[in-house]
Formats: structure tokens, C-alpha cells, sequence
């Protein structure tokens, strides 16, 4: 009775968690266990049937998302968060799991209760009918519930009019489907992709439902097409639903206060006075400060005007945290405009040494010229310059910022706008400018000196593989930011490989952190130029490989470049070697060499011929006879000295 | 960046002297560095000599200013000092005049101060004296000329002007493009 019962194509659980998929915890185990509001009764017995079968199924959303950690920040960052959904979905996400409990004690207590085997029977009777009402019911209320099945809009036919559907389904899509229907469906379909093997209607699969809900949430969010493709490169499905949710939202108003005029302390003590609802934010920031409620406009009180503090977003704190400043540095701020994080670095520089302010556009220099002034700053220069060929400017910083344009897709919630306007063309301008950028920034910064670089995007184009393509192209390696919080960069993303120190830079997203999503990566100068000898390289050559090549006595030590084939002979390598576009892990011979090598390569052929003629000792192997220093011209004379060469080689490595 | 040239000199301490009287000896023999005023695209600016130096690496067009600018040449050589000196005046200033939060907004948005507004002032200002204004939390917000002398000010009916404004810290808002 009970296997039919599962067998039938009506999916677990009709019953839908109408919470909107707030708390994942509280989804997970709301689904099952049947908070909604149907038939709770069934969902209980079902839940307590099912058990046996798949347990595992309620823990696939942990692994899946890595949620757990992000409730953890979530927690301990609450002062930012105004939003009562991730608060409450975590409380409710506890109490779930102790009703839960509460509810599985309860009804196996009832069965292992009882010892007599009648009262058994009669109770296994009694659920068997309970369970035909229930299933009556059931097939009632899918008829009912019609509309919360992702593809079909009938009742269920077994997937034979799938096309059918689907092409009714395409032509819904161009027809208006009110919000609210789309947002069940996107709910649904969120539920069934956590486990689509056992969740699906039918034959569909995984591709088809994650079109729909691609169709969905563009029609939700007014989100471009092209830009949701690469947000859910980027996202798993509820992820990406928790960070669209929170793109409609804005982020908290946050403060930094100028030091150099004023302390945390007094400023907050003058704007309370001033009827503003005003907290500390973190501990991770001791200039910080976040507005709740203000009875004054915040960019025009007197405090602001005689430079007390700046508006500013608490992720552009993270960038100059990273930074490392210190008094009496010479530092460069590259894209600097508007100047919030140009006044946060000589704030911390106390008006000592020396501060570049650069940015390329004329009009947003006005803003830094008047941020820069008004908050007392002595010690700050600025220009207009293109960032691209500053180092013929100035050379020799000890700390670099570069905090480069991008295509802004952390910055939703501030402007709606990037929704639709982004495209492919945005990025890889944008990403082009910034691996020049970043160049120009590590060759402007001194030997040893730091270089920080930070986006408002999320994309792996404009973070990651930039700092990849610095690695590549320059003698830097990636360090620490040493911030306290921050999820770690990508060193993998779809085809990309990149560097494993990678992982060391930060990603910050605004549905865990409640920030703007932001991306900060420190980067320590090792030597001037092009890269050579970078860390990079030296990290690609198997470990393996090069002790051998080390332990092998009265050879000189071999060079640094891996060669496919080992070398004849291990000359020291010219200092400078000519210049080639991209990656060159293949040494590059001069002619003459290679054609020598060629004639070895005829030797060794001729020479195993020998070898197999004479039915000589040796076990010749190429490698023990290319490693030879000699060359001789004539074959003949080779031939005769070989055999003795090879003994006393042999006796050598012996 | 280059220095002043002695009828510029002349022109700006004179200007500052109206503010600071003979405490303009502080801005230019200072104890802990050399500061030095240096002229840039008609705008005086106030740095120190190590900044300077390393400003020299930019070239003119492309620089904008370093260290603090403390206001413009005119077309006829007349100095008019800017807003954005304020801190440094203010460290210095021998006359103050505070004006009540009722006409703050006021002064703020570039009108005249009148006697109703008036808060306190030091003792023993000049007419048309510069001074510092402050508002009542002792925050100094701009500069201004009085209309009257301290003794004249009490006598002053409620709508009568009693400073004249001349640069005010709303100008971060309202004249961005302008400032000096």
C-alpha cells in the first residue's frame, strides 16, 4: 500500500512552504515536514515513511551550499543586518530542527510502545485507512493545487505531452503570468533542484527546470538574459535567489569618521544630538559607523560639511584595511574618484608623507578635489592622469591602490539600472582596462611594496583572472589581506584555471555579509620587469622533477624553466632572453642547438641498432646517453668510445 | 608650482592678517616642517616642501593642486580666500563670532548674518573686521565681515545685518565646481 502510494507521480510533499524561501534551513525541513498549510497530518506520516528510505535527503542542501558557514556570519555581523528574514530563518531554522525532533519521538514512541500484537494489528489497520483517506485526499487536492507543479498545468498524463506542455509553457512565458504564480513556480522549482533525481515531474531534467527558473527570475527581477546566465555560473540555485532577493533591498547607510578631526566617540555623541539613529558597525572597523533612522539628511548636516565624516559603504573600508598604511609612506591611489577611500588612507597616514590621488576623469576629480580639501588632508597631490602609464609619472610607492572601474555587479541594490544595461561587450572592455591597470600599478609600486586591488563586481573576469594575468605578466606574488572576514577567491571557475594563492584573496557578497559585493586582493612586489623567474612559474614545475634533477652529481645546477625533454647539456641561461607573447614554459633554442640535438637523437637511434647487433651489456636507456657532454663528430669513433662511456657512466651513478 | 612672487606675498598676508592679525608668523615659520605657499594655476596652495618636491613630478596641466589650497588670484591681482583654508584660520583666529542654531541653515545656504542670529562674539572687534564664524558647538563654519564693531552690534536692532557673510562651508554642496 505504501510503496504504490510512493510510486505515484504526485510529487512528496504538495504541500508548499509558503515562506519564500527566506531561511534555507527553515525551507528544507518546512518542505518536508509539512508547515504549510494543506493536509499537515499526512505530510507527518509520510515524513516518518520515508525516513527509512532516504535520510540523507534532508542534509543535501548543507553540502550543497556550504550554508551552515554563511549562517555563522551571519550571526555575528547582526548589527548590520536589518533584514529580518535571514535573522528569522536562522532562530526558526533552530526551532524547526527541535520540532522535528519532537514530532519523530513522538511517533516512534507509539509503535515500539506497545508489546501485544493485536493492538499492533488494529493500529496497522487503522493507519492503512488512514492512509486511503489520505491518498483520496491527496489525488483531490493535486487537482486543486494545479499551478505549484512546475511544467504541468493539468493533471498529471506521465510526461507524454511533454513538448506539448513545454511549447504551452513557452507561449505562457511571452504572455503575462501573474508575479505571484511566478514566484511559487520559482519556489517550487528551487525545491526540486536540491534533489532532482527523486523530486522531478517525470522524465525532465535538470537543464529544463533550471530554464524555467532562468525564464522566471528574469521576469521577477527584470534581470537581462545574458546576465543571468552568468549569475548562475556564478550561484547555485538558492544562492542565486537569496542574492537577487537581496539586490532589491538596500544595504545599511554607513559612516567613516574622519580621525583627523574628530573621534567615533564625539561624532556619535553630536549626531544622536542631531536626531540620528546611529550605531557602531563591527569590530573588524574602528572608524565605522551605520545610520538607522535620521531625522536630518546625512550628507548635509554641519558635521559633514566641516569634514567629521564621509557616506560611504562598509565593504570600501575592506580595501584600505588590506592596505597596510602607515605614516610617513609615499602611497598611490590610483582610480581615486570620488575619494572615500583616498581620505580613509591619509586619515590613516596622518597627514604625513606623501599621497597621490590620481583618476583619469576631469569631472568626478571635482568630487575628490572637494572630498580631499574638506577633510583636512595636507599631505595629498592630485592628478589627472590615465592610471595606464603612470609608472612614466612616478615611481617607487610603497603602497599601491587600485580600486579599478568595473562593470558594477556588486553594486546592484545602488543602481537597478546595471540589471539590464550590462552586457558581454562591458566586461571585456572592463577587464581589459583592469589587467592594464593592475600593470601600471605594479610598476609604479616599489620592490617589496604592496599593491592592493579591489572591484565592485563578482565576476571572475574582473577579479580573479586579472590577478591571474598579473601573476603571469610581472614578478609579484599574492599575500594575506589579512581581513577578518570574507569568502576566499576563486581558483577554478568553469574552464579557467588559476593560481592556487588565489584562494587568498577575498569575495564578499551582500546576502551573507549584508555589504556590497566587493572583491580585494593584496599583492606583494618582488622585482621589477617582466616576469621571468615569477613565483608562478616556479610553482608549475612538479616538485618530483627537479629534486632528481638536483641529486644528479657533476652536473651544474639546472635552470628554472621546465623543458619537456631533458637537456643535453645544462648551460647557464642568458639573463636576458627574448621577449615572447604569453606563457613560454618550452625553452626556446637557438637554431644550432636544436640541429645538433637532432643528429644525438639519429645517434641514439643508430646506437640502440648497435646495441641489439652486439647484444651489448647495457641496458641503454635515452636519457643515460642523452645526459653525455661530448659531442663528437664522427660516428665511427662514437660508436667505439660508447660502450666504455657507458660503463664508466654507469659505475659513476653507482 | 611656483613661488610667490613679493606683490603676491604682499597681497595674500595681507588678506590673512585681516583674519589671523600677526599670527600669520605661524603658517609660515612652523616648527615641526617647512610649509611653503606655491602658486598653481592662479590658486595659492599651502604644502609642505616634501610634498612639494614629490608634486614636481606631475606635470602642470595634469595637476589640480596639492596640500590646501587657500584661495585664488583675481584677473587684477586682488586674493580671495577660499573656504577650504577654514582649519588652519580657525587655529589662529583673534576674532570669533558665533552665530544660533536659528540662522546656522542660514549662513550656511550664503546669507548675511543678522543680529537675531547673533550668538556671541569677542570683545573688541573692529567694524568691518574679518572674523572666524563659528556655530554654538563651537564647530567653525566660515568666514565673515562684521558690519559693526562688538559695542555697535548691542545696540542693533533684531533684523539688522550684523555680518557679512563671505565664505561658508555649505559651498562643499553648493558650489563644488567652484571651489577654490
Amino acid at each position: 500500500m505504501v510503496n504504490k502510494k510512493r510510486k505515484s507521480s504526485i510529487p512528496k510533499a504538495v504541500v508548499l512552504d509558503r515562506s519564500g524561501g527566506a531561511g534555507v534551513q527553515k525551507k528544507k525541513i518546512g518542505g518536508d515536514k509539512g508547515k504549510g498549510k494543506l493536509v499537515p497530518i499526512r505530510a507527518e506520516s509520510e515524513e516518518s515513511d520515508f525516513d527509512d528510505v532516504a535520510p540523507a535527503m534532508q542534509f543535501d542542501e548543507d553540502s550543497d551550499l556550504g550554508i551552515g558557514g554563511g549562517v555563522e556570519e551571519v550571526e555575528e555581523f547582526e548589527e548590520f543586518e536589518e533584514d529580518e528574514e535571514n535573522d528569522g530563518g536562522a532562530q526558526d531554522a533552530d526551532s524547526f530542527i527541535s520540532d522535528a525532533d519532537s514530532d519523530e519521538d513522538e511517533e516512534y514512541s507509539d509503535d515500539s510502545g506497545s508489546g501485544d500484537f493485536d493492538t499492533k494489528v488494529a493500529k496497522g489497520m487503522e493507519r492503512l485507512e488512514q492512509l486511503k483517506a489520505e491518498a483520496a485526499e491527496e489525488q483531490h487536492a493535486a487537482t486543486m493545487s494545479e499551478k505549484r507543479h512546475v511544467f504541468t498545468k493539468r493533471p498529471e498524463e506521465g510526461g507524454d505531452d511533454e513538448e506539448e506542455e513545454e511549447a504551452e509553457e513557452d507561449a505562457d512565458m511571452l504572455e503575462n503570468i501573474p508575479l505571484a504564480e511566478r514566484q511559487d513556480r520559482v519556489q517550487e522549482t528551487l525545491r526540486v533542484l536540491d534533489n532532482v533525481a527523486s523530486q522531478r515531474e517525470g522524465d525532465h531534467s535538470r537543464d529544463e527546470y533550471l530554464s524555467i527558473l532562468k525564464d522566471d527570475l528574469i521576469a521577477i527581477y527584470d534581470y537581462s538574459e545574458w546576465l543571468i546566465g552568468k549569475l548562475m555560473d556564478l550561484f547555485p540555485p538558492r544562492e542565486l535567489f537569496e542574492f537577487l532577493e537581496t539586490n532589491e533591498k538596500q544595504r545599511p547607510i554607513t559612516i567613516r569618521v574622519n580621525t583627523l578631526k574628530t573621534s567615533r566617540r564625539d561624532l556619535v555623541q553630536a549626531l544622536t544630538r542631531k536626531g540620528m539613529n546611529i550605531d557602531k558597525t563591527g569590530a573588524w572597523c574602528n572608524v565605522g559607523l551605520q545610520i538607522f533612522e535620521s531625522d536630518v539628511a546625512v550628507g548635509s548636516t554641519a558635521e559633514y560639511l566641516a569634514g567629521h565624516y564621509l557616506v560611504q559603504s562598509a565593504s570600501s573600508f575592506l580595501p584600505v584595511l588590506a592596505l597596510d598604511v602607515g605614516e610617513n609612506m609615499r602611497i598611490l591611489d590610483m582610480a581615486a574618484a570620488p575619494g572615500g577611500k583616498t581620505t580613509h588612507i591619509a586619515q590613516n597616514m596622518k597627514n604625513t608623507g606623501f599621497l597621490m590621488a590620481n583618476d583619469v576623469s576631469a569631472e568626478r576629480l571635482i568630487a575628490l578635489r572637494g572630498n580631499v580639501l574638506r577633510m583636512g588632508i595636507t599631505n595629498c597631490a592630485i592628478t589627472n592622469y590615465n592610471g595606464v602609464g603612470m609608472e612614466r609619472v612616478m615611481v617607487g610607492f610603497d603602497r599601491v591602490l587600485l580600486d579599478a572601474p568595473c562593470t558594477g555587479l556588486g553594486v546592484i541594490s545602488r543602481d537597478p539600472r546595471i540589471k539590464a544595461t550590462k552586457t558581454e561587450h562591458d566586461v571585456v572592455l572592463c577587464s581589459q582596462l583592469q589587467k592594464k591597470l593592475l600593470l601600471s600599478a605594479i610598476d609604479c609600486c616599489k620592490v617589496g611594496g604592496f599593491i592592493v586591488y579591489s572591484t565592485c563586481s563578482i565576476l571572475v573576469e574582473e577579479n580573479e583572472l586579472a590577478v591571474d594575468y598579473a601573476l603571469k605578466h610581472r614578478n609579484v606574488r599574492i599575500v594575506d589581506t589579512d581581513l577578518p572576514f570574507g569568502r576566499p577567491g576563486m581558483t577554478k571557475f568553469r574552464k579557467n584555471r588559476m593560481h592556487s594563492t588565489l584562494s587568498l584573496s577575498r569575495r564578499y557578497y551582500p546576502h551573507i555579509f549584508n555589504m556590497d559585493g566587493f572583491y580585494v586582493c593584496k599583492l606583494e612586489k618582488l622585482a621589477n620587469g617582466e616576469n621571468k623567474d615569477s613565483l608562478w612559474f616556479k610553482e608549475k614545475v612538479p616538485k618530483g622533477k627537479k629534486e632528481k634533477r638536483k641529486s644528479e652529481p657533476g652536473l651544474p645546477a639546472p635552470p628554472a624553466k621546465v623543458i619537456k625533454r631533458k637537456k643535453m647539456e645544462s648551460e647557464p641561461e642568458a639573463v636576458e632572453q627574448p621577449k615572447k607573447k604569453g606563457l613560454t614554459i618550452k625553452e626556446t633554442k637557438p637554431a644550432e642547438k636544436r640541429s645538433r640535438w637532432k643528429r644525438k637523437s639519429q645517434k641514439d637511434k643508430e646506437k640502440k641498432k648497435l646495441a641489439k647487433a652486439t647484444k651489448s651489456v647495457t641496458t641503454d636507456k635515452k636519457p643515460a646517453s642523452a645526459v653525455k657532454k661530448t659531442s663528437s663528430p664522427k660516428a665511427a669513433t662514437k660508436k667505439a668510445a660508447k660502450p666504455a662511456k657507458k660503463a664508466s657512466k654507469k659505475k659513476t651513478k653507482k | 608650482m611656483r613661488p610667490l612672487t613679493e606683490e603676491e606675498s604682499k597681497t595674500l598676508f595681507k588678506k590673512l592678517d585681516k583674519y589671523i592679525g600677526g599670527n600669520t608668523r605661524f603658517l609660515v615659520d612652523r616648527k615641526d616642517d617647512e610649509w611653503v605657499f606655491r602658486l598653481h594655476n592662479k590658486k595659492v596652495w599651502y604644502l609642505r616642501t616634501a610634498t612639494e618636491k614629490l608634486a614636481g613630478n606631475v606635470a602642470q596641466q595634469n595637476l589640480l593642486g596639492a596640500g590646501v589650497c587657500f584661495g585664488r588670484f583675481t584677473h587684477n591681482g586682488k586674493f580671495k580666500l577660499g573656504i577650504t583654508c577654514l582649519d588652519f584660520l580657525a587655529q589662529f583666529a583673534q576674532n570669533k563670532f558665533w552665530v544660533k542654531p536659528n540662522q546656522e541653515q542660514a549662513f550656511l545656504f550664503g546669507n548675511n548674518v543678522t543680529r537675531a542670529g547673533l550668538g556671541r562674539i569677542t570683545e573688541g572687534t573692529a567694524k568691518h573686521q574679518g572674523v572666524i564664524v563659528l556655530n554654538m558647538a563651537d564647530v567653525p563654519i566660515g568666514f565673515g565681515v562684521t558690519a559693526r564693531s562688538t559695542l555697535e552690534c548691542r545696540k542693533l536692532e533684531s533684523a539688522q545685518v550684523a555680518l557679512f557673510h563671505e565664505a561658508d562651508i555649505g559651498e562643499y554642496i553648493r558650489r563644488e565646481e567652484q571651489l577654490i
